[in-house]
This record gives structure tokens, C-alpha cells and sequence, in this order.
């Protein structure tokens, strides 16, 4: 049977209603009488409990799994108000779909990605082609703080194949870091980490989109605490940041979360700009009393040199990315958009909107996503928590 | 030039083009989040827009104000990307306490709770007409601080909604305070835009109370043409049978019908245009009115057919215009009631020693056609030799009396006892067989 994939979203503020008309729309757009599979997404602003009871209206038996979502990206719709609830429905004899969870990621998330790496490898055969990780950014304490993708990841990629691509997530509610919830068939589960294996006759490829390049020369990190920079060339990290956008810029420097990111040069130095041989760090928080910056991710070490980014002001880095996918792949039955949410235009400073360029860059390649905290790639031959970016994912069938 | 000198000079020029680089960065990044900002007010302000032109569209749908009023806060929620919306609706006509109702909110915003609640107002700020936004209002504190508590939202605008200057209400829209950023956001844009919103309402509700008026007015004229109405056919099935009128009403005339069999009746008083030349004719008029509106009770009683009263002379037929079975029976019945009333309002007449009326009674039964003739003061009527027999059967009959033909008898001798008095002489008809019907057997 062809693989016939529905997408379908609503923005109600009834979570059980969005629910019934995001898997409704799915179906209808898909045209599936046989739902085999359904990713599924909510705004957080939506009762995880109320929305999953809407779904399963629909689609009641049907395997699912997904989580909270700072926004949701569709063929139709794009919307980060944390109303917007997004369902993608799946009915195929090529594809088959295994999820797994683990949780108590805010204990130690190291164990937790070392658990979901067995569970997947035992589940691993030879025609898996492509593994979707999601997890809970939210540590829910006070000063904010992420669960870190770095050691989740770094545990999880030892039970995994090479060639088995992957992309993954961090799931983010909103702004007030408010609890996330993963989905699991008919479960919802918080400060876990979720697995989808997909197996079958088809390929997965995998392309990130930066998009931003460094505007300042660099500079040396010099005081950290985890994730938190507290010293940058020996000064509050704040005031460096503050006076190398000016100092009278008008912006409140709590503003300063999930704006202002720092880049990390793997490549040589002084060579010309490479897109990919940046890492980026995106400031989760701003701590006004320490004047530092908390980071989404503890890996700038004392030591590191980092440059401010900035976005690309024109949005053509999507079409270069998207005609490399396309030109190794030639016959895309599907895309997946796992997109950061300080991307999104009313955050980024950017006059476009970097979703709505990849869904016209598609051209009619049917396109679901979300906006995410964190988002994972495969780097080189190491997986990487990256800040500010977009992962997009291509399928094919062979 | 030594060797320090020029490490010296590309020292100085690199720290020229740094400081360059750094004073170039920061005015674009400044000019960044500048742009982030308007973007942000931009796309807010545009969704605004959206809000206000869907509620103009939803205005004209037809939906009723309660559906619109729940569409509206939907809206505003999740377009302007609020946390919670919702209107306060005045409990008392003072405008001092009101009732939040139509809450749209977030997952976590105790909505059940808040619907309990009311917000008692402060009389300066109704009666000033004014808003508030509650991140940039000096005048209002406590007000704000009571807003904050009562409906659980720390970043707030209240709007007022008014109609022809009077408050019907506010609309409350707000943001929970963001971990990450500054993020309340709540500026006067926003406030213009629920302005403009309001006065939709505002516009609306005038279109209601002027609706209102209007279906008033139109109920009132429906009630009156309807009883008109109702007087109309009435007034119709006095004259005509229903059946009839109802083919009338439809067609706007009514065929006229044959039937093969019905039975007809006339009764006739005795000596009364002899008796009629001594009475005054209201009195005259009066005595008429008495004996046919018993006569209409009784026929109403056997469901028979009023055909018209000529004179003294009262006419019915039974078996028409809805034809059956037991028309003959149903006719004696009714003459034999006839009967009855005439000879009891004689004997009490007697009693009172005052004048009184015998009766003679005559019924046949046969064919007849009937039917509506003319078009203006519609009678309904029948016509046939068996209304000619009846009549004669009547005029044939002694006082006190009820003189059946033998086409009448055939159809009741089961059922009445009957008295024959032969074969009679009928004017123009030759000879009948008559009977005297007695009672009922």
C-alpha cells in the first residue's frame, strides 16, 4: 500500500476540540481510512491530558508519540501562541514506527539517555533507516535551567549505528519554562525522553539550517558554572554582551533570553566563514544579579573563544540547503521541521519567516514540525545539542 | 622602521579596525532587536486587524450575541496571544460590580473558580469611561492590584465596551509575567485595538435593541393580524363547512360536489306568520334567535350541516360535506331532539302562560349537489329534487311531529320505531310512503 501521510493542526483554546480537529483535518488531508501512526504536538498553553483525550477520539488504537511544542509548523499553518496543537498522521505498509520513553531526565540526564540507548538498540534492525529523540528542556527549578541535551545524547549515541540518522528535540512549553509533556500511545509523561525508531524501505536525510553568522571578533569565555557564563575576557558577562550591542540599544537586558547567542568556531580561526563549522549557544536567561547569562547548554568552558551571531538577514541559506536535499533526493514523499523557537520572526530580528522559506522551498512537499528549545544533528560523526537552528528531516520511499 | 615600530603600527591598526568592527556591530545588533520588537508589534498589530475584520464578518452571519461574544474572546486569545480573555458583564445596572464570563485561558488558569467570582469596580474609574493597561497606569493602583488578585493576571488591559455612552461591559485581556523575558508586551496598540473591537460590540448591540424594537413591533402586528385572522375563519365556518373552506383557502374557489345519499331536514313552526303579525319585529327577532341557537346546539351535537334558515324555516342536512354512513340516523336524532326542545319550551310556556310554538319536522334522503355559488357573501347550499322531497315532507307533516319519506325509512326502521301513514299525495311529486317516527326502538 502507498504511504499516505495526513498533516493537521487548530489553534483553539478548548484543548480536547483542538485535538479532535487537528486528527480530523489530518485524516481528511491525508485521505487515510487506515491510520497506522500519529506524531502529535501541543502548544503550551493546552492540558496535555485533554488534548490526548481529543486525539484519541479519532484516533482511538492508533500508536502516537510527541509532546509540548513552543509552536507548531504545517503544510497551512504557522503559529507559536501556545494554543496551536499539531497532528501528523501516518498509514503505511513501508513504514513502521517503534517508540520508547525514559524518564527522571531532571535527575541525571546522562542515565536516562544511556537507558532510552538500550531500549533502542535492542529494537534496532537492518532496515532501520532514521530515530526521532524528543525530550523535556524543562527542569523546572529556580534559576531556570535546562535538562542538558549534552550528556542525554552522549550516552545515547553509544548504542546507536552509524548510519542511522537521527534528529531530535528539545520540547519547550513557553517562555515561563511551564512543565512539558511527552505523548506515548495513550500516556503523557513528564522529564522523560522519547525514542521513535522508524524501519522500512525508505530513506531519512537530515540537513541543518543555521542561518546566522559571528558580528563580533572573538572573545574568551572566563568564568563559568555549568551552564551559566558568568565572566567573558574577565568581565561580567552581561556587561560585555550590553556593550557589544552598544549600550544604548533600548533593549531590556532580560530580553537579552533567547536572543542573543554565541557562536563556537570549530574550524581554523581566520579561515572564511563556514556555516557548519559552527556551534551555536543560544542565552536561555539572563541572571541580572550575578550579570551573567544562563545558557541552554553547559558546554562553554572556560577558555572558550565565542563570537556574537546574528541572524542572516536573507533567507537564500534555505534554498541552498533544500536543493542539496533535494538533489539527493528525488522523490520526497515527506519533510519534518524541527525548528528552533528564537527563530521564529517576532524573536529572530529577521524580516522573514525562516519556516514559511522552508515550506516554500519544499514546493509542495507535504511539511509538519515544531518549534523547539534545543535541537539535535548528527555533526560530523557525533551527535550535538545545537541552539538558534533548524534540523530538517527528509523521507523518501525507495 | 624597526621591527617594533611596525608591530606597533599593526597593534594600532588592528585595535582600529576592532573598535571599528565593535562599533558597527553593536549599532546593527542594536538596530536588530529594534527590528525583533517592531516585527513583534507589527505581526501583533496585524493579527489585531484580523481580529476586528472576522468579528465585522461574524457580525453579519447571524450568530447570536452570546456565540459572537464567545467567538471574540477565542479570538482575541489566541490572535493577540494572550493568556487569558474575557468580558465583565454588568450584575446590577449601578455598573459597581461585574461577572467575568466567556473565558478563554490557558491550561492551569482556574476558570471555574474565576466564573464564581465577581469584580466590584471603583466608581471614579466606570464613570471616567477610561482603560487601563495595568504595566503603565499611575492613577488606578489598588484598582489594579484588586484586578490582579481577583482575576489572577499580573499584565493586564481593561476596555471598556459602551453603547450610547453607557458602560456594557469591559473586555479583559491579559499575559502571566514571562520567566525568561521582560515579555508582558501589553502597550496601547493593543488597546486601540480593543477599542476598535468595542465599538463592533457596540454597533452590534445598537443593531439588537433596534432589532428587538423591530421584532417587537412585528410580534405585536402578527398577534393582531393572527386574531383578525382567527376572527376571519371563524366567521368562514359559520358560513361554510371546514372542508370547504379549507379547498376555498387553497384554491381560492370550491367545487361544487355530488353525493349519492345524504339526509335532509327542515322543520317549519306552525301558524307563525299568523302569530308574527302581533309581536314587535325585535321581539319577533328575539324568539327566531332562541329556538335556532338551540337548534344549532343540537345540530352541532350530531355533527350535521347547518344549510341556511328561510323565515321561520330551518334547513340541515346530515351526511355532507364529509360523507358516512349514519346520516339518516344522525338526522332523526336531531329532529328528535328538535322535537323534544319545542315541546318542552311549550309546556313551560304554557305553565307561564305565555305564547309558544308547535313544530312540524321533515326529512328525506337521496341525492344532492353541493356547493359554494357567487363570489362575494359566499353560502354554502344544496340543491336537488331530494331538498324539494324534504321540504314537502315537512309541509306534509302534522304539529309536533317528524314525517320521514320511505327513502329515509328504509335507511332507519332498525333503529327507530316508526308509524306508517300510507302513501300520500305530494304536490308535484305524485305519492310517497310517509312515516311518523316516534322514537327510538
Amino acid at each position: 500500500m502507498e504511504t499516505k501521510i495526513g498533516i493537521g493542526f487548530s489553534n483553539q483554546t478548548v484543548s480536547e476540540r483542538a485535538g479532535i480537529e487537528a486528527a480530523n483535518l489530518a485524516l481528511q488531508n491525508g485521505n487515510i481510512k487506515r491510520p497506522d501512526f500519529a506524531l502529535i504536538f501541543s502548544g503550551g498553553k493546552h492540558d496535555p491530558n485533554e488534548f490526548l483525550k481529543g486525539v484519541n477520539q479519532v484516533l482511538p488504537n492508533v500508536a502516537k508519540a510527541g509532546g509540548s511544542s513552543f509552536g507548531i509548523i504545517t503544510d497551512d499553518f504557522i503559529g507559536y501562541d501556545g494554543f496551536e496543537v499539531g497532528v501528523t498522521v501516518f498509514s503505511s505498509d513501508n513504514i513502521r514506527f517503534q517508540t520508547f520513553a525514559a524518564g527522571n531526565l531532571k535527575e541525571d540526564e546522562y542515565a536516562v539517555g544511556d537507558k532510552l540507548g538500550k531500549k533502542i538498540k535492542e529494537a534496532i534492525s537492518d532496515d532501520s533507516q532514521g530515530l526521532f529523540v524528543f525530550y523535556d528542556s524543562s527542569k523546572q527549578q529556580n534559576p531556570p535551567m535546562l535538562n542538558f541535551a549534552t550528556p542525554l545524547f552522549a550516552a545515547l549515541e553509544k548504542y546507536l549505528p552509524s548510519g542511522l540518522a537521527v534528529a531530535g528535540g528539545g520540547f519547550l512549553a513557553d517562555m515561563m519554562l511551564s512543565s512539558c509533556y511527552q505523548y506515548i500511545d495513550n500516556n503523557v509523561y513528564t522529564q522523560n525522553a522519547i525514542g521513535i525508531l522508524m524501519s522500512g524501505n525508505f530513506t531519512m536525510d537530515v540537513a541543518i539550517l543555521h542561518g546566522c553568522q559571528p558580528c563580533s571578533d572573538y572573545i574568551t569565555v572566563t568564568k563559568t558554572n555549568g551552564p551559566v557564563l558568568l565572566e567573558i575576557d574577565n568581565q561580567p558577562a552581561l556587561e560585555v554582551i550590553d556593550g557589544l550591542l552598544g549600550g544604548n540599544h533600548g533593549i531590556n537586558v532580560k530580553d537579552f533570553a533567547m536572543n542573543v547567542t554565541l557562536g563556537v568556531n570549530r574550524g581554523d580561526k581566520f579561515s572564511a566563514f563556514k556555516e557548519s563549522e559552527y556551534a551555536n549557544r543560544l542565552t536561555l536567561a539572563v541572571d541580572e544579579e550575578n550579570k551573567a547569562l544562563i545558557m541552554f547548554e553547559p558546554d562553554l568552558k572556560e577558555g572558550t573563544e565565542v563570537q556574537l551571531m546574528r541572524r542572516n538577514l536573507d533567507s537564500n541559506y534555505v534554498t541552498d540547503v533544500i536543493n542539496v536535499l533535494k538533489e539527493k533526493n528525488p522523490n520526497p514523499s515527506f519533510a519534518f521541521y524541527i525548528n528552533c523557537g528564537g527563530r521564529a520572526k517576532p524573536f529572530s530580528g529577521v524580516g522573514f519567516e525562516d519556516a514559511e522559506e522552508v515550506r516554500n522551498n519544499l514546493n509542495g512537499i507535504p511539511l509538519a514540525g515544531f518549534y523547539s528549545g534545543v535541537e539535535v544533528a548528527k555533526v560530523g560523526e557525533h551527535l550535538q545539542a545545537l541552539d538558534w537552528t533548524g534540523v530538517l528531516c527528509v523521507f523518501s520511499e525507495l | 622602521m624597526s621591527s617594533t615600530t611596525h608591530t606597533e603600527s599593526a597593534q594600532k591598526e588592528i585595535d582600529y579596525y576592532k573598535e571599528r568592527l565593535k562599533k558597527l556591530t553593536s549599532s546593527y545588533m542594536s538596530l536588530e532587536y529594534r527590528n525583533a520588537a517592531l516585527a513583534k508589534d507589527v505581526l501583533e498589530m496585524s493579527e489585531g486587524l484580523k481580529v476586528i475584520s472576522s468579528l465585522q464578518y461574524k457580525k453579519d452571519s447571524g450568530l447570536k450575541l452570546e456565540e459572537l461574544l464567545d467567538f471574540l474572546t477565542e479570538n482575541i486569545n489566541v490572535r493577540l496571544k494572550m493568556d487569558v480573555t474575557l468580558l465583565l458583564i454588568p450584575e446590577n445596572e449601578m455598573n459597581q460590580s461585574f461577572k467575568p464570563k466567556f473565558i478563554k485561558a490557558f491550561n492551569g488558569y482556574n476558570k471555574e473558580a474565576i466564573l464564581k467570582k465577581s469584580v466590584s469596580f471603583n466608581t471614579d474609574f466606570v464613570e471616567s469611561k477610561s482603560y487601563i493597561i495595568s504595566d503603565d497606569n499611575e492613577n488606578y493602583k489598588d484598582f489594579i492590584s484588586k484586578i490582579r488578585q481577583v482575576l489572577e493576571i499580573d499584565h493586564f488591559i481593561l476596555s471598556p465596551i459602551i453603547n450610547t455612552e453607557e458602560i456594557i461591559g469591559y473586555i479583559f485581556t491579559g499575559r502571566r509575567s514571562q520567566l525568561l523575558q521582560t515579555g508582558t508586551g501589553l502597550v496601547s496598540y493593543h488597546h486601540n485595538i480593543l477599542e476598535a473591537i468595542s465599538s463592533v460590540i457596540s454597533a452590534l448591540r445598537s443593531q439588537i435593541d433596534r432589532n428587538k424594537i423591530l421584532e417587537k413591533k412585528v410580534a405585536k402586528r402578527t398577534a393582531e393580524l393572527r386574531k383578525e385572522k382567527e376572527i376571519s375563519e371563524k366567521l368562514l365556518l359559520n358560513i361554510l363547512p371546514y372542508e370547504t373552506t379549507l379547498e376555498l383557502k387553497k384554491n381560492g374557489f370550491a367545487k361544487a360536489k355530488d353525493y349519492s345519499v345524504v339526509t335532509v331536514l327542515f322543520t317549519d313552526f306552525v301558524n307563525f306568520t299568523s302569530f308574527s303579525e302581533g309581536l314587535e319585529s325585535q321581539e319577533l327577532v328575539a324568539e327566531i334567535d332562541f329556538y335556532y341557537s338551540a337548534f344549532d346546539n343540537i345540530i352541532s351535537k350530531y355533527e350535521i350541516e347547518k344549510i341556511k334558515t328561510i323565515g321561520d324555516s330551518y334547513m340541515c342536512a346530515a351526511g355532507l360535506p364529509v360523507k358516512n354512513f349514519t346520516h339518516a340516523i344522525d338526522a332523526i336524532n336531531t329532529a328528535l331532539d328538535i322535537r323534544d326542545f319545542v315541546e318542552k319550551t311549550k309546556l313551560e310556556r304554557i305553565k307561564e302562560n305565555k305564547h309558544y310554538f308547535d313544530i312540524r319536522i321533515g326529512l328525506n334522503s337521496g341525492p344532492v349537489i353541493a356547493g359554494i355559488v357567487g363570489i362575494k357573501k359566499f353560502a354554502y347550499d344544496i340543491w336537488g329534487d331530494t331538498v324539494n322531497i324534504a321540504s314537502r315532507m315537512e309541509s306534509s307533516c302534522e304539529p309536533g311531529k317528524i314525517n320521514i319519506s320511505k327513502s329515509t325509512y328504509d335507511l332507519v326502521w332498525k333503529d327507530f320505531d316508526c308509524t306508517h301513514r300510507g302513501a300520500i299525495n305530494v304536490k308535484n311529486k305524485g305519492v310517497i310512503d310517509m312515516y311518523f317516527v316516534e322514537r327510538l326502538s
